[in-house]
């Protein structure tokens, strides 16, 4: 995954569309989904690791991300989801 | 051998006859060798078993009538929840860190966990079974306003709907909207207006 990591309040953001058997907190509804970054929530323990009791010294950022319900499931144009998803998981949207 | 077609009970009632589910196996395995190896007490784990089925959903209703009898308190609550709950004199030392978000007459907020069940328990105490269900996590983010209104809320067209997805290490809770002619209550008799449906955003505090 990139190194990547400095996303900007209010910057567009691609949720990557990648599969993992391994443990990790990316609901699949929202993979290869575009989101708004809404804050950032500093860093945290990664839980990729946490989950196998592995060498944890390598914290990721995490972010809040907005996703719009219509573009999510159609329909509805003004409801929302927020979720907090880690830097190494999105990716910079190409204009 | 019981026949249970032909048995008036059902057999559903006999549910620790069920073969066990393979985290319940890895569960009597390590709590065994705990109390084997004497890491922990079986008065110990009685003890904390009791302790997690009596919590309650009380210091978040204590907290949320604090947010609605007090603007002060409660801008400093949003802003930082834990310092404030430990004001009132809550030890939060083993919280996780906690986010509340604010209804307001544009923005109705609802917390789910899609991926697990992630819950503030230290607030609300253990989480309902429905909330753990899938049929919640799956639909509250797909149909959220069909869901309320099966919960009995109905959200007006104009207001937004957010839902939060605890996909990380905060949790989340509600404040509630403060119910309307509830001037010069005090804190203890707003508390008994709080439901706990209302701190995870599924229903309305009770009225006065």
């Amino acid at each position: 995954m990139g190194k990547k990591q400095g996303f900007l309040n209010g910057q567009f953001v691609r949720v990557k569309s990648l599969w993992s058997a391994e443990h990790h907190r990316v609901p699949h509804y929202l993979k290869g989904k575009i989101g708004q970054v809404i804050s950032c929530l500093g860093h945290v323990e990664n839980p990729e690791m946490r989950a196998y009791f592995k060498d944890n010294r390598d914290p990721y950022i995490l972010y809040r991300v907005r996703f719009t319900h219509a573009h999510l499931w159609g329909g509805n144009k003004m409801d929302e989801i927020f979720a907090d998803l880690a830097g190494k998981w999105l990716s910079e949207l190409e204009e | 051998m019981a026949n249970y077609e032909t048995n008036h009970h059902t057999k559903d009632a006999d549910v620790d006859n069920e073969p066990l589910l393979e985290g319940e196996i890895w569960e009597v395995a390590l709590r065994e060798l705990l109390l084997l190896k004497r890491v922990i007490t079986n008065a110990e784990l009685n003890e904390q078993l009791n302790r997690t089925a009596s919590q309650t959903f009380a210091i978040g209703a204590s907290v949320i009538a604090h947010a609605w009898a007090d603007e002060n308190f409660k801008k400093s609550l949003l802003s930082n929840p834990k310092a404030m709950i430990a004001d009132l004199g809550y030890d939060v030392s083993s919280m996780p860190d906690l986010v509340i978000v604010s209804n307001t007459p544009d923005i109705h907020n609802v917390i789910v966990c899609t991926l697990c069940s992630c819950y503030p328990r230290y607030m609300l105490g253990p989480p309902p079974d429905w909330y753990r269900s899938a049929a919640y996590r799956a639909r509250i983010v797909r149909d959220p306003r069909e869901v309320l209104i099966e919960f009995g809320l109905e959200i007006s067209a104009e207001t937004k709907i957010r839902v939060y997805d605890s996909t990380a290490d905060l949790r989340y809770m509600v404040l509630p909207l403060c119910p309307v002619s509830v001037e010069n209550m005090a804190v203890a008799d707003l508390q008994v207006l709080v439901t706990r449906d209302s701190m995870i955003g599924v229903g309305a505090p009770k009225s006065p």
